[in-house]
């Protein structure tokens, strides 16, 4: 095979690969970071894609179940996941959102809140985890090692860790759907959150959303990051 | 070295164009999570083959393909479906394999309403009396996306591969008690049981369930073997509850705890989930929140049915007389008497031999012949036992909110040429 013919054969592959998983993300709507945020927590999203098409009410049914199943969500989530699911992995979804849509915008973001949102549904309120399952944030030394937390939150993890003496063998879902300045908010909350801030080395610079931007070209796999922990 | 592409451009230009288009589209972060969650079965749970269809890959929730399960008079563990409620990760990985755990002190306790507290290990399990019971282990949602037609029930939508015929070794039930001398209750009426397998989170309901207890004394085994060897540990090894004849949720995997109970137990997983409504409802009319003990029952006791084999749903065949083969099975109360083949979607009734089955318990493997003219044609089967229980000739007639038990006439679509 010529290069010239290696490279277009690429070409295709990276579009296949890419066409194929785009079919694959969750419609885009408002709502689906709580649910990439909490559902993932207890089992991986094939299990939406499964049911899609139900109407609210069987939705509505669905969440009541994950509930009694261990899903952990103020009613205010639970309206807007529900609200969601509802209309997005409905009967009856709208067209899909134009690209812009997802765009950051402009505003303040609070990585406290970002994390209570996204994180703190495994990481728990205080940054304790649960031990053998989901290690703690607080007083994580990894925090500090140098973009790994980053990549963690970009791209997933997979393998066993051993944190403040405590194995864990577990898997991490990827949330490169955050945003670059929601990423950077909510890893710069927790490196100076519940003490972690009598962690941080003297002169570290906070994140920036260019800084995670760079980072994502990287493109890793779960277990490629775990490789980085080393 | 310049490499040049077709375009002209060079690769590095191309890598950032392309780069720049994927971002664009917001499709890395897609296809890294799809990269995640697209793990063949072998790669979720050791030991499997990959040709699985895999319906939950952090809970290593998989089913055969009925190509690959028709193969097999007594299904491999390599090809056995799996349903779990926790994650084969983390504190569940110990089980994300079909090596058998190898433990002969694991203890299985025995309490409530008893005369006093007993527990035996699995060696001990394993100097008694073993007996074996070929038999059907099936989901009580297999089948569920056939309710789709009517309407889609929420869960896995399985096909008819959620469910395999396996060897199970085990002591009865009964001889373990005797042996143990345990006394229950007047007012004892289930048997609870509990395995090894936690909720991901702490507050979530554990995976417990109840059964009838003068049933369960009568055919309970304590199962050490699977197919001639220790249970895989992805089946719930060393030791696992099994029921004949009840759905596979019933057949409680990493057995733990036995408790002598008044009531069934409160988990979740026996109240809202694995039950069906006592009357027939509409979509919309009853959700599992609904369920009670008066409305609804569990998924014990499998219904009857019977699946096609060969040939399968959009195979071509030739004109003539076409040999159709598949198997029925009921709940084992009763023996499976009569299987029907109809090839003019119900308006006459080919009888079907039954020509091998290993047990009350087992796939009754039967073959018929029907006459097909060219065309697209229609090949349905059912069967009756003796209790005169059969198949709906419409499974859409047993819709229930979870869509569980699907047991409709099983009908398929072949090329006839």
């Amino acid at each position: 095979m010529s290069k010239r013919t290696a490279i277009t054969w690429f070409l295709a592959l990276a579009l296949l690969a890419a066409g194929g998983a785009f079919a694959e993300g969750l419609p885009k709507g408002p709502g689906v970071e709580l649910v990439y945020a909490k559902c993932q927590t207890c089992h991986d999203l094939q299990y939406l894609y499964d049911s899609q098409g139900i109407t609210e009410k069987q939705w509505a049914a669905v969440l009541g179940d994950m509930k009694e199943y261990g899903l952990e969500v103020t009613p205010e989530e639970e309206k807007k996941i529900l609200h969601y699911l509802g209309t997005y992995m409905g009967p009856n979804p709208p067209p899909a959102a134009p690209a812009e849509a997802s765009a950051p915008k402009a505003e303040k973001l609070d990585g406290a809140k970002l994390y209570a949102q996204n994180c703190a549904g495994c990481h728990q309120a205080q940054g304790q985890g649960v031990p053998g399952a989901f290690p703690p944030l607080a007083g994580n030394p990894e925090l500090f090692n140098d973009d790994y937390p980053v990549l963690v939150v970009l791209f997933g993890l997979q393998g066993p860790i051993e944190v403040k003496g405590q194995k864990i063998n577990s898997a991490m879902p990827p949330f490169g759907h955050l945003s670059d300045a929601e990423i950077a908010a909510i890893v710069n909350d927790v490196r100076k959150a519940w003490g972690n801030d009598e962690l941080t080395p003297k002169g570290l610079k906070p994140l920036t959303p260019e800084g995670v931007a760079e980072l994502r070209k990287k493109a890793l796999t779960p277990a490629q990051v775990h490789e980085q922990r080393k | 070295m310049k490499e040049t592409t077709v375009e002209g451009i060079d690769r590095r230009e191309f890598m950032k164009r392309a780069g720049a288009t994927a971002a664009a589209l917001g499709a890395f972060p897609a296809f890294f999570r799809a990269q995640a969650q697209g793990a063949t079965a072998d790669q979720i749970v050791k030991g499997k083959i990959p040709e699985m269809i895999v319906h939950n890959a952090k809970l290593g929730v998989m089913e055969t393909p009925l190509k690959i399960l028709r193969k097999y008079q007594r299904t491999p563990k390599e090809i056995l479906y799996i349903r779990n409620h926790f994650p084969v990760t983390g504190a569940g990985a110990w089980y994300a394999t079909t090596e058998p755990i190898q433990d002969d002190n694991w203890e299985v306790r025995i309490g409530g309403l008893v005369g006093r507290p007993a527990k035996i290990t699995v060696g001990e399990l394993k100097k008694m009396k073993l007996v074996e019971v070929p038999a059907v282990l099936q989901c009580s949602g297999n089948g569920r996306s056939f309710y789709a037609k009517k309407a889609k029930a929420p869960g896995s939508q399985w096909k008819h591969g959620g469910m395999g015929n396996v060897v199970w070794r085990g002591v009865p039930l009964k001889d373990v008690f005797e042996a143990l001398a345990v006394e229950f209750d007047d007012a004892a009426r289930y048997l609870t049981a509990n395995g090894k397998d936690r909720p991901s989170t702490p507050k979530g309901s554990d995976f417990i369930h109840s059964f009838p207890l003068h049933e369960v004394l009568k055919k309970a085994i304590l199962a050490v073997e699977m197919n001639g060897e220790p249970i895989p540990a992805a089946h719930g090894g060393p030791v696992r509850l099994f029921i004949p004849g009840y759905y596979g949720t019933m057949q409680i995997k990493w057995l733990t705890d036995l408790y002598v109970t008044e009531k069934e137990t409160p988990s979740k997983f026996q109240q809202h989930a694995y039950r069906v409504p006592l009357y027939p409802v509409e979509p919309g009319e009853m959700t599992p929140a609904d369920f009670n003990e008066f409305n609804s029952r569990p998924n014990w006791g499998m219904k009857i049915k019977t699946v096609i084999f060969s040939p399968l749903d959009g195979e071509s065949v030739k004109a003539g007389m076409v040999k159709v083969t598949g198997v029925s099975w009921n709940d084992g109360l009763v023996p499976v008497t009569e299987v029907y083949v109809s090839s003019d979607r119900g308006k006459s009734w080919t009888p079907a031999k039954i020509v091998k089955k290993e047990g009350p318990y087992a796939w009754h493997f039967w073959e018929a012949y029907v006459a097909l003219s060219s065309g697209t044609r229609e090949i349905w089967a059912r069967a009756v036992d003796a209790w005169g229980r059969g198949q709906p000739l419409d499974g859409l007639a047993r819709w229930n909110p979870k869509g569980y038990e699907w047991n409709g006439t099983d009908k398929i679509s072949v090329k006839v040429g």
